[in-house]
């Protein structure tokens, strides 16, 4: 399994954009305007937390091609609320794909016990994950998946420049329905996923995750 | 009905939608349009018939569309031109508005015709039997297609279907046979001839002919050539008696044969042959209303829940006046980028209560829930409850109690909505002065200039008639519940105005001289009101309006609702005061005047059903009684129909013997994502005509506190945490 990474240099210019004033035609203007194809001015909340250097979070959308910089807007215990530009959000639960928000995906929320604790715990084993979409109706629907988590043995990656030792995590689920395969790059000492790729839902399927170093 | 039936109008398309006063933005072309573009995904092809139902070429099939479908079809043949809409109102049950035109088939006149089907699925397919399916078609109309079937459609195989089928009426008229149903009762042998009753007897239902003299056998079957191409051959029980006799058709053969193409978007395409001559072609759109564009929407993310110690005013002591002020500030400021509007706001204890006027989000528990976030990222940690109040203009509806704690560990629950729906409270508003107003609220006054439509449809000369133009759309009020209010309208392209078709009513002609009113007026007072809205008790809401009520009629307008909180049932009476405005729509007035007035009962089924019972006078001065049924999706698309019938003879109404009419509303949000409370709604009428006729008052109470009721927010909880 392969992560279709970014355009690391578009990244790094990226990544030196942050705080300074917002133009259009700035490198982080641009990557976060392509995370939304309609994407129009970026929302004040998002002004806010750029001006405050907030932490980043490089976000892609594999089927949609496209990708961006979102920001922390409140880390509140495992949750992480991460802003995009134009309002979206995802939340990610220690580093786990829990809910999205005005990306045009109905994931209203998940139960990510069982994976979590294999995940972070760098054991093999089966899981259940439960995830609740809205559908076209405004219906809470829980879809559950059973899950089986694998251990692939310790990666080195490439972080932005920074080589990090991780282990590679996978996590192949399926439902009647549906199927799809998660994977994790973890750190061993912090027990902190730092590069992931994750399904989030039939609408915009999955997402790559990539944490930024300060 | 000869060709003669005259020009028939939609009642002027009253926008369901108009909480807010000012805002009635009618864009309907647009978003016609649009529905035709909208939404991907529609899942199997489904062929449909020259009938626009579920079928082969000419012959239905016992197959229906997927639940809640809808399916737009036009195609034409030889003289024959059909337009038909049909609804997948049940799972097992559909139904068909058809208009149609034969050329030249009252020579030199030509036929318009307005059908309805119905078609019941009575078992569907399994591995053990085929799918079997009784339909009426033209049941109500006159005559022209009328026939009855009963069909059974079987999967052969991974592409191929077979149909075969008894057919009664239109679709017996080849290789017909003695009615098997005469052995049942003898009545059955022989078909009263249902088309000869020409204009008096149409829209009539034809009980007495349904499944009567003989019958003939149709079959078929329908090949799948790839996923999106397939062929279809059949055998035709329809030999196109009429339009033969008249030379309008070469029939030479029996089969018709049928080549269709479906686009993924949900479209198709077909070339079709009908008698071994006659080339003919289709487009039709099909979609379904319980997917919209964006599932989970498009809006901008909601604030997220913090501790309370975290709250902006966390440490603050609100039974200081300047802290409380602060805090209203604060809420009024948040609230406001929420698109809602901070109206009262009011500290006992630990329990805050805020009264809110929503603006944007048409799903109301979203508005709640977005009020609720804001209250729990501002208010000192002290507070523990919150009391949301939402309010229509001006006028207190229902009370939503959350539990601080509860929004807080929920927010992030896999099953937050449902589990917070369970620890919240939803209770009746309370009867509430202005003692905790914010400063500065009113008077408050709005304006909105738009585009505006109004259609008139089915008049033999043009089928569909246009008025497009600007509306410019004033509202001022002075306190609570009161308002004045101005539609005024400026057509810019009017073709109603060139209809030449007189009333022939022998009822006071109360809508039958819309095109005077069309051609005799210019710039039009489509509304001038003075209206007062309160709410008189527990679960008791009233109105009274008064002025140039709506574009045929002013007077004077009173109504109270007896609305339970948590109730399926509302109850409603409303008596008005009516006399006819001057056809050039300004302030003068003519002679005829009535005291018109109903009792409604209100009801949801469940499922989205809602029906709607409505008795009393109306204003040709007739007593009678309409009957409403609507299907309403979660998402506020709404496909329904109605009938009414009074004291006047099916003689003295006309063309189409009682008034009836299918209507829908469109919702904006699902077609682009974005929360909105702008919508675009539409009544269609065969036949307009002045039996039955009621006024069209601005703002009834039912549709105006409907949507912050119990059953309404339960409804739509599943977006409290968007």
């Amino acid at each position: 399994m392969t992560i279709r990474t970014p355009v690391i240099a578009l990244m790094l210019l990226a990544l030196m954009a942050c705080g300074t004033a917002i133009e259009d035609d700035s490198a982080i203007g641009q990557s976060v305007a392509a995370l939304r194809r309609d994407a129009p001015d970026f929302v004040p909340r998002f002004i806010t937390l750029l001006q405050a250097e907030a932490p980043v979070l490089q976000v892609g959308f594999v089927d949609l091609g496209t990708n961006g910089n979102l920001l922390l807007e409140r880390q509140d215990g495992d949750f992480a609320y991460w802003l995009s530009p134009d309002g979206g959000q995802i939340v990610l639960q220690s580093g786990m794909l829990h809910s999205t928000r005005g990306l045009g995906e109905g994931l209203l929320a998940s139960d990510l016990s069982e994976p979590l604790a294999l995940v972070l715990g760098l054991r093999s084993g089966w899981s259940d994950r439960l995830h609740t979409y809205l559908d076209g109706e405004d219906f809470a629907i829980t879809r559950t998946y059973r899950c089986r988590i694998d251990y692939e043995g310790p990666r080195r990656i490439d972080l932005l420049g920074r080589p990090v030792d991780t282990v590679l995590m996978r996590e192949s689920c399926r439902s009647l329905d549906q199927a799809f395969v998660n994977v994790y790059w973890v750190v061993p000492s912090s027990r902190t996923i730092v590069l992931s790729r994750q399904w989030a839902g039939p609408e915009i399927g999955p997402v790559s995750t990539r944490v930024v170093p300060r | 009905m000869a060709a003669g039936c005259e020009a028939v109008h939609v009642r002027a398309p009253m926008p369901e939608i108009v909480r807010d006063r000012a805002k009635c933005l009618r864009i309907g072309v647009v978003w016609l349009a649009g529905m035709m573009w909208v939404l991907a995904g529609m899942a199997q092809p489904q062929t449909l018939s020259t009938y626009g139902t579920p079928g082969l070429v000419d012959m239905p099939t016992a197959r229906v569309l997927e639940d809640g479908a809808v399916a737009l079809t036009t195609n034409r043949y030889g003289n024959t031109v059909r337009n038909s809409a049909t609804f997948q109102v049940l799972p097992r049950v559909y139904g068909t508005f058809r208009y149609s035109i034969i050329r030249d088939f009252d020579a030199p006149r030509d036929r318009f015709d307005r059908s309805f089907d119905l078609h019941f699925q009575i078992a569907d397919e399994t591995p053990g039997r085929p799918a079997l399916a009784l339909g009426l078609r033209d049941f109500g109309g006159t005559g022209v297609l009328s026939s009855e079937y009963l069909v059974a459609t079987r999967t052969v195989g991974d592409r191929l279907t077979g149909t075969i089928g008894l057919g009664w009426g239109r679709l017996a008229q080849r290789g017909a046979f003695r009615n098997p149903l005469a052995v049942v009762a003898d009545g059955f042998e022989d078909r009263p001839n249902t088309g000869a009753g020409g204009i008096s007897t149409t829209g009539q239902l034809d009980f007495g002919a349904w499944f009567q003299g003989p019958a003939a056998l149709f079959a078929g079957f329908e090949f799948q050539a790839t996923d999106r191409l397939s062929l279809q051959l059949e055998y035709s029980s329809d030999a196109y008696d009429a339009e033969t006799s008249r030379g309008l058709i070469d029939i030479d053969s029996p089969i018709n044969v049928g080549l269709n193409f479906t686009y993924p978007s949900g479209s198709s395409l077909r070339a079709f042959v009908i008698g071994g001559t006659e080339v003919g072609l289709q487009y039709s759109h099909v979609f379904n209303p319980k997917r919209r564009r964006s599932p989970g929407g498009l809006d901008e993310a909601p604030l997220p829940i913090p501790d309370r110690r975290a709250a902006i005013q966390a440490d603050m002591d609100l039974s200081d006046r300047a802290a409380l002020m602060s805090a209203r500030e604060t809420l009024q400021r948040l609230l406001a980028d929420e698109g809602i509007t901070l109206e009262a706001f009011r500290v006992d204890g630990p329990r805050a209560t805020v009264r809110i006027q929503n603006d944007r989000y048409d799903v109301e528990a979203q508005a709640i829930g977005r009020t609720a976030r804001v209250m729990a990222s501002t208010l000192p940690g002290n507070i523990d409850a919150f009391v949301i109040i939402p309010q229509v203009f001006g006028v207190p509806n229902s009370a939503v109690t959350l539990q601080r704690d509860d929004m807080r560990a929920l927010q992030t629950d896999y099953d937050g909505a449902w589990r917070l729906l369970a620890r919240s409270r939803i209770g009746d508003a309370p009867v509430m002065g202005r003692a905790d107003e914010v400063p500065g609220l009113y008077p408050k006054f709005s304006y909105g200039l738009a585009p505006y439509t109004a259609f008139s449809f089915f008049d033999p000369d043009e089928p569909v008639r246009l008025d497009a133009g600007a509306e410019l759309a004033l509202s001022f009020a002075p306190m609570p519940g009161l308002s004045f209010d101005a539609v005024l309208r400026r057509p810019i392209i009017s073709t109603i105005d060139d209809a030449t078709r007189q009333s022939d009513s022998v009822l006071p002609r109360v809508r039958s001289n819309a095109v005077l009113y069309a051609q005799q007026s210019d710039f039009e007072i489509n509304r001038l009101t003075a209206e007062y809205m309160f709410k008189s008790g527990e679960n008791l809401f009233g109105r009274v309006t008064g002025g140039y009520l709506e574009n045929m009629f002013a007077g004077l307008s009173g109504e109270l609702l007896w609305y339970p909180i948590d109730s399926r049932l509302a109850l409603g009476a409303e008596i008005n005061y009516a006399r006819q405005r001057d056809f050039d729509m300004l302030l003068g007035l003519q002679d005829y005047d009535v005291i018109t007035g109903h009792a409604s009962a209100y009801y949801e089924f469940g499922n989205g059903f809602v029906g709607q019972l409505d008795a009393g006078r109306y204003l040709a001065g007739d007593w009678g009684a309409t009957f409403g049924l609507d299907r309403e999706f979660n998402n506020g698309f709404r496909i329904g129909g109605y009938f009414t019938l009074t004291d006047v003879s099916f003689d003295d109404f006309g063309e189409g013997s009682f008034d009836k009419g299918i209507r829908f509303t469109v919702p904006l949000s699902w077609l682009t994502g974005k929360p909105s409370r702008v919508g675009y709604s539409q009544v269609i009428q065969p036949v307009l005509r002045d039996g039955g006729a009621r006024l069209s008052v601005p703002n009834r109470l039912y549709g105006v506190t409907r949507d912050y009721r119990a059953q309404n927010l339960s409804n739509g909880w599943g977006r409290v945490f968007r």
